[in-house]
């Protein structure tokens, strides 16, 4: 395992916000069903996280979303239907993943092996006889040495996504003997390697120059004759990280590209006749029997002939995605904030000394301006880069909602409105705690189980809202069930926005 | 390795592990293999005593699918242990070989 805390804690910090986002996925069981971009949302998620985990060698991580992944691969294909029982399981999984990356450092001494049996339960006894859908899109992507890679249906889709998110298709070229043998880790082990790193989406294998055991006692003797292997794998990671990783040289791992118009979906039954998965649209990279021996040396030999070494990537190539954030340490910009408000004092002074000075000196009226409109203007964007939405509070809540509904054999339904309304990251935090209070407190005892509401004439299920709105200057926050609203007033103080003398009616 | 012959098949038990170094007693021992093959119609290696294979141990693998093939006669992998099975896979070459699972 890398033991580089920096780069750890980044994987932490990213594999948590992958976490939630994988459990407020499979809060929404309906949409799971409904939405191909939602499962393909979560699907990303947890590769990612296997992704990350595999580079630091987090076996253990790697393993369970692994065993995650299968599971959201199947729901992609349509070969899964999302219920209830399912949705416990997963939520399980995603639990004990976020107990190995709370305490990642000693993530391997845990035991996932439950987990991971009852994710492969899912997919053993989970499959209906429903079966997938039929994807017609298509994709070609292109090597740098203008090999073509056709892929269709649930791969293509896979692919796409992926790309749209910024993760990168390579190519992994490799030759039998002259390469894998010297591999000192086995074949077997490279390729669960690569599995754990990223997905490996297609691979083919060219031994058109071995025709004889003779053919085998030259390729061992004099490495004239070899048998090619390509293996088309989509990661998160670099190319540099990923050939690292797996301890290739960087020349082995090449970049696939999407071909300018290579989404097209004509034309591509004819062509995916003989593999529904993928076509080498170049026969030098396919097995076949009937492919002539000398296209595997061709193959090799193509690469300076056509390819140039640092091919300049297409103007909207997927790959070069950039991300328009990127993460800071709190510290940082609680530093920033500090002397953005120091410089605001300085200015103040410099504004008052020199005031007198306006009219005297030239030019001087216009600079005092300018300083104290960029002060002002420093300080209000320094502000806001610690407002975060109060949804990173709100998404906690579904969760919860939903074990207390099931402990106690209660129906809640929990609404959500302006998860974008922005506050400060303290006051985020100060909020956490009571607001889980009295999310727990209203379901806990606020609404009655669903057989007693039913016999009290109201419907089964009980109702609880959250809400936040920006109104007069102020971030109003509101548990309608409470009937009271709480503001957070520019005095920094929390107050109730109106004093309702209103009976307290939890299941309203 | 050990050869017997059995109904129509010539079957070859591989006892060591099918890797560079066992590479050249390999080949020379299918050889002997491949000859007898003429008076049957299916070659069987097994591999259930086999330890482990490399890359050059796939190799051999698939020179002697050619050979046979170029014969005439079908190739059959009996004794594959999961891993084995996984590379295979992997490969493709499990669109190539009959491949029976330990």
């Amino acid at each position: 395992m890398i033991q580089n805390q920096e780069f750890i804690q980044e994987f932490v910090d990213e594999a948590k916000s992958h976490i939630e986002k994988v459990e407020a996925a499979l809060l929404q069981q309906d949409a799971l069903n409904r939405d191909p971009e939602l499962i393909n949302d979560v699907f990303r998620a947890v590769h990612s996280i296997k992704g990350t985990a595999g580079f630091f060698g987090l076996k253990k991580i790697v393993s369970l979303a692994h065993a995650m992944e299968n599971v959201f691969g199947e729901m992609r294909g349509g070969r899964l239907t999302v219920t209830d029982s399912m949705v416990e399981v997963l939520l399980g999984a995603n639990d004990c993943i976020r107990e190995l990356v709370e305490d990642v450092f000693a993530s391997e001494d845990k035991d996932v092996s439950h987990w991971e049996s009852e994710l492969n339960r899912l997919l053993e006894t989970g499959a209906d006889e429903k079966p997938g859908e039929v994807l017609n899109e298509r994709m070609v992507l292109i090597s740098d040495h203008q090999q073509r890679f056709s892929f269709e249906g649930t791969i293509c889709q896979l692919l796409k996504e992926g790309l749209k998110h910024g993760h990168s298709v390579y190519e992994v070229k490799l030759r039998f003997v002259r390469d894998l043998l010297n591999y000192t880790e086995g074949p077997v082990k490279l390729f669960n390697k690569m599995d754990a790193l990223g997905m490996v989406v297609e691979s083919f294998t060219d031994h058109t120059a071995i025709n004889s055991l003779d053919d085998v006692l030259e390729a061992a003797e004099q490495g004239t004759k070899d048998v090619h292997l390509g293996i088309v794998v989509t990661t998160v990671l670099e190319r540099e990280l990923f050939a690292g990783a797996l301890g290739l040289p960087l020349e082995k791992v090449s970049v696939l590209r999407v071909e300018a118009g290579g989404e097209a979906d004509s034309g591509a039954k004819e062509e995916s006749k003989e593999d529904p998965k993928a076509t080498v649209e170049e026969q030098t990279a396919r097995p076949k029997e009937t492919v002539p021996a000398t296209s595997g040396a061709a193959r090799s030999s193509e690469k300076p002939a056509t390819g140039p070494a640092t091919p300049k990537p297409e103007s909207g190539t997927p790959h070069l995605k950039l991300d328009d954030s990127i993460r800071v340490h709190v510290s940082i910009l609680n530093d920033l904030l500090d002397m953005a408000g120091e410089m605001v004092l300085a200015r103040n002074q410099l504004l008052r000394t020199l005031d007198a000075y306006r009219k005297t000196i030239p030019g001087l009226a216009p600079i005092l301006q300018n300083i104290d409109r960029l002060t002002t203007g420093v300080q209000e964007k320094i502000m806001q880069t610690r407002m975060q939405p109060v949804g990173n509070v709100f998404n906690k809540f579904p969760r919860i909602i939903r074990d207390i509904s099931k402990s106690l054999g209660k129906e809640i339904e929990l609404s959500i409105e302006g998860e974008d309304v922005e506050l400060d990251k303290s006051i985020i935090e100060a909020l956490t705690d009571p607001l889980t209070h009295l999310v727990r407190n209203a379901a806990d005892h606020g609404i009655e189980t669903a057989e007693d509401r039913q016999r009290a004439g109201k419907p089964r299920n009980g109702k609880i809202g959250l809400r936040a709105f920006h109104e007069g200057g102020m971030s109003i926050l509101t548990l309608p069930t409470t009937a009271e609203a709480w503001t957070w007033r520019r005095s920094k103080r929390w107050l109730p926005a109106k004093r309702s003398s209103a009976p307290m009616n939890w299941s309203a | 390795m050990n050869i017997s012959y059995r109904d129509n098949a010539v079957v070859c038990t591989i006892t060591t592990n099918v890797i560079a170094t066992n590479i050249k007693q390999l080949v020379e021992e299918m050889k002997t293999a491949l000859d007898a093959l003429k008076d049957y119609s299916e070659l069987v290696i097994d591999l259930a005593q086999a330890g482990s294979i490399d890359s050059l141990g796939v190799t051999f693998l698939i020179g002697t699918y050619k050979e046979a093939i170029a014969q005439g006669k079908k190739v059959k992998l009996t004794g594959v242990s999961s891993a084995m099975f996984q590379l295979f896979k992997m490969m493709k070459l499990d669109e190539i070989f009959e491949i029976i699972t330990a």
